[in-house]
């Protein structure tokens, strides 16, 4: 039943072969009828032929020596009766050894009395002729033998004639003989080609039948059909194949549902992660459309997360500026050095209507885009974080701040008003003593309200009520606008200003923000710098930004302050000068928040004993003469560069 | 209402008796008047020994609607205005002058603890000429005064 490849190409041929021998059997088996044909004809007939004629040919010899006899010469006469007869009587004993036609042994048996009765006749004949007796001899010899003579004649005549008729029948037998070996050949040769090709097309089939199974369940398997089992009912070597293929479709099965379960699990770990998280998590595919929500953000986008499926994200959070923030974020339009965007990238605000009031939640909004291994986008992660809590104590926090420094204000400014009066009165200007107590408290008035300025702006900007809202706007323009009330500053100091900015730098900047923080540098550098000494505002630019630096003469800050001067709090006791200078510590915290909701960086360059240089960066715009420089009000008239 | 404003003004000038080197007759005379609307007498002190030393003459109002009326009957050449005060806010009040006509063409400077860009604008745009942020000095004081009352 189960025949290999080899048995069935075997088995196939080996039909070739059987078939191939009958025909050649058939064909030799012809052939020898023909030749036994044949043989009858040339042989068997053939001899009865030849011995009748030499029976004839020895008859006459005889016969002649019969005559030579009654002639007188009776010893040549009986010597050549006897040679005769000896070869008459020898191929007539041929001739019975080869009877084959019918008819022909009653022609012998008459040949044979009619001979006897000629040889009879000569024995008489003999004695007459010894007796003399010429006359009745001859008269016995015309009248007796010569008939019988004749009669033998004839009958070998008939003998050879028959043996010729049979010759000339079997012509017409081996003529038909040879006539249905042609044909019965062909037929069997037709007979054994269409045995030959129908096995041939058995064996192609019976092999090629399987290969053409297996190809059919292979590519269902390449389809991903792994259940396919593969049915080759063939023992043969495909079989063996096929049941191999089987093997490794099945192992391949067991590892890709070993691989699935495993996925399964991981992804059940993640989901447990997930929704166990306190934060809303929201999982978008490249097109923003909802993959997955997690319960805590359920809660927040009022939809369950079978519902949300498949959404757009605007339609399950109706909040442009968020989706606007998390789709540059995810596009990688605010990426960061590792690649991965994670930082904030918006706040968002829920307002909620409870049973009897409206409840107010805020969200810190995080995105991460998710990527293939090729850097495609395939979603992104969406984490909500609730910030209300922080939201309102930061809110309470600005406010108290905001509040006492308000406060601050109404009794500073009847101590600075206060001071400012005493210093005006002849009587006590005259005393030395009642002056610098009066100089102190008017300085510490000053620094007060500087500190109670610098915690409102930080409150401020702490609070979020600060946003850059950048324009283009030329340089030179802010830094004049900065510089305006210091003039009479530097005029009672003595101290030296540089102005060094080409007119046309234009940068992208918050005016209001960078004028304040060219402001702070400005006062600090000018608190820091002792008489006659030099501040100087310029700025350096390059392709896409520009360097914003002050830099002054003073008392310079040491290494180990460098950094940390920007941190809040913090300020450079002036050793030398020996005098409280600076305000809360904070202008550098605030300025560095200002530089960096820019883009930029702000950082110091110096060397104690030599002086600082403060130095920012803003984003250059490319000079464009339509670009609207607007932005400062009243700065049409801009102040002339004061270069003392 | 006049016996009130009467009783202020007595007040106001006990306390800055020791510089007040005018008499209530020549009141009415060329030194232009200014009104001070301010809640913090301390302030209101400090301002008024401030510009009566300058030579101008100051009325001082200690809430909002005591301003309104004063500047209704005084007339004054110059209000100084605080904004945050008690029963009236600043900005009702400079609301209210700037729709009477008998204050309407009064310059106010509006003085402000509020530093904030937003409060300075709303104030500028309620009709105050000018702001002057708290804390200052006698001198930014003068300075401003001075702009809007010239010797």
């Amino acid at each position: 039943m189960r025949k290999s490849i080899k048995s069935k190409i075997i088995s196939g041929y080996g039909i070739l072969v059987v078939v191939l021998v009958l025909v050649a059997v058939w064909s030799i088996l012809n052939f020898w009828r023909l030749r036994s044909v044949f043989n009858t004809v040339l042989v068997e007939n053939y001899r009865s032929v030849v011995a009748a004629e030499s029976m004839v040919a020895a008859l006459e010899r005889q016969d002649s020596g019969v005559l030579l006899y009654l002639l007188g010469e009776r010893d040549l006469g009986s010597r050549i009766i006897g040679e005769s007869q000896a070869d008459f009587l020898a191929w007539y004993g041929r001739a019975i050894d080869n009877i084959t036609v019918p008819g022909e042994k009653d022609v012998l048996a008459s040949i044979n009395a009619e001979y006897k009765k000629y040889s009879d006749g000569y024995l008489l004949l003999r004695d007459m002729v010894v007796s003399s007796d010429r006359d009745q001899a001859r008269r016995f010899y015309l009248e007796n033998m010569l008939p019988v003579f004749t009669t033998i004649r004839e009958l070998c005549g008939k003998l050879q004639s028959l043996n010729q008729d049979n010759m000339i029948r079997a012509n017409n037998i081996s003529g038909q003989e040879a006539t249905r070996a042609i044909i019965s050949v062909s037929v069997f040769t037709f007979l054994a080609v269409v045995a030959a090709v129908v096995s041939g097309a058995h064996v192609v089939s019976s092999v090629l039948r399987p290969i053409l199974h297996l190809k059919e369940n292979i590519r269902g398997i390449t389809q991903g059909r792994l259940d396919d089992t593969i049915i080759v009912e063939s023992g043969d070597e495909i079989g063996q194949l096929a049941e191999e293929f089987s093997r490794m479709v099945r192992s391949l099965k067991e590892r890709d549902e070993e691989t699935v379960e495993r996925f399964k699990s991981q992804r059940a770990k993640l989901e447990a992660i997930v929704n166990s998280m306190n934060d809303a998590v929201l999982v978008v595919d490249a097109d923003f459309r909802v993959d997955m929500v997690n319960p805590v953000a359920e809660d927040i986008i009022g939809m369950r997360d079978d519902e949300a499926k498949g959404k757009h994200f605007l339609e399950v959070l109706d909040d442009p500026d968020v989706f606007s923030a998390i789709k540059s974020a995810v596009l990688g339009k605010r990426p960061r050095e590792d690649g991965q965007v994670r930082g904030e990238v918006a706040v968002f605000e829920l307002r909620r209507k409870t049973r009897d009031q409206e409840q107010r939640r805020y969200y810190s909004v995080h995105s991460s885009p998710i990527r293939a291994k090729d850097g495609s986008l395939k979603g992104a992660v969406v984490v909500f974080s609730d910030i209300t809590h922080y939201k309102e104590v930061d809110e309470l926090k600005s406010q108290f701040v905001s509040t006492v420094s308000h406060e601050f204000r109404t009794p500073l400014t009847s101590i600075m008003m206060s001071v400012g009066l005493l210093m005006e009165l002849d009587e006590l200007k005259k005393d030395p003593k009642v002056r610098q107590l009066l100089e102190i408290m008017k300085d510490d008035a000053e620094r007060l309200t500087r500190m109670v300025n610098e915690l409102l702006d930080l409150s401020r900007i702490q609070a979020g009520k600060i946003e850059v809202r950048r324009v283009p706007i030329l340089l030179r323009e802010l830094i004049d606008e900065a510089l305006r009330p210091f003039y009479q500053q530097f005029k009672t100091q003595e101290v030296n200003l540089v102005v060094d900015v080409e007119e046309n730098i234009k940068v992208s900047a918050d005016p209001d923000k960078i004028v304040w923080v060219i402001s702070n540098l400005v006062g600090n550098a000018l608190r820091y710098t002792p008489r006659s000494g030099t501040v100087t505002v310029g700025a350096r630019k390059s392709d896409d930004e520009v360097q914003v630096f002050v830099s002054d003469t003073g008392a310079g800050i040491p290494k180990a302050y460098q950094k940390k001067i920007f941190e809040r709090f913090v300020q450079v006791k002036n050793g030398k000068m020996g005098e409280l200078r600076g305000g809360a510590g904070l202008g550098l915290a605030i300025s560095r928040e200002i530089v960096e909701a820019h883009g930029g960086k702000i950082w110091v360059e110096s060397e104690p004993g030599k002086g600082s240089s403060f130095i920012f960066t803003l984003s250059r715009v490319a000079d464009s003469r339509k670009a609207d420089s607007g932005g400062i009000k009243d700065s049409g008239a801009t102040c002339p560069t004061d270069q003392k | 209402m006049s016996d009130r404003s009467e009783v202020n003004e007595t007040r106001v000038k006990q306390v800055g008796g020791r510089y007040g080197k005018m008499d209530e007759e020549r009141e009415d005379l060329e030194v232009p008047r200014i009104l001070l609307i301010e809640d913090e007498d301390h302030i209101a002190l400090a301002i008024r020994l401030c510009l009566e030393g300058e030579g101008y003459r100051v009325e001082t109002a200690l809430d909002g609607l005591e301003g309104l009326e004063k500047a209704f009957s005084l007339r004054p050449s110059l209000i100084l205005l605080d904004l945050r005060m008690p029963k009236m806010s600043g900005h009702l009040v400079l609301e209210t002058l700037r729709e009477d006509e008998r204050t309407k063409d009064i310059p106010v400077v509006v003085l402000t603890a509020l530093s904030d860009v937003d409060e300075k604008e709303k104030a500028l745009l309620e009709g105050a000429r000018e702001y002057l942020i708290k804390p200052f000095t006698p001198k930014d004081l003068l300075t401003v005064v001075k702009r809007y009352l010239p010797e």
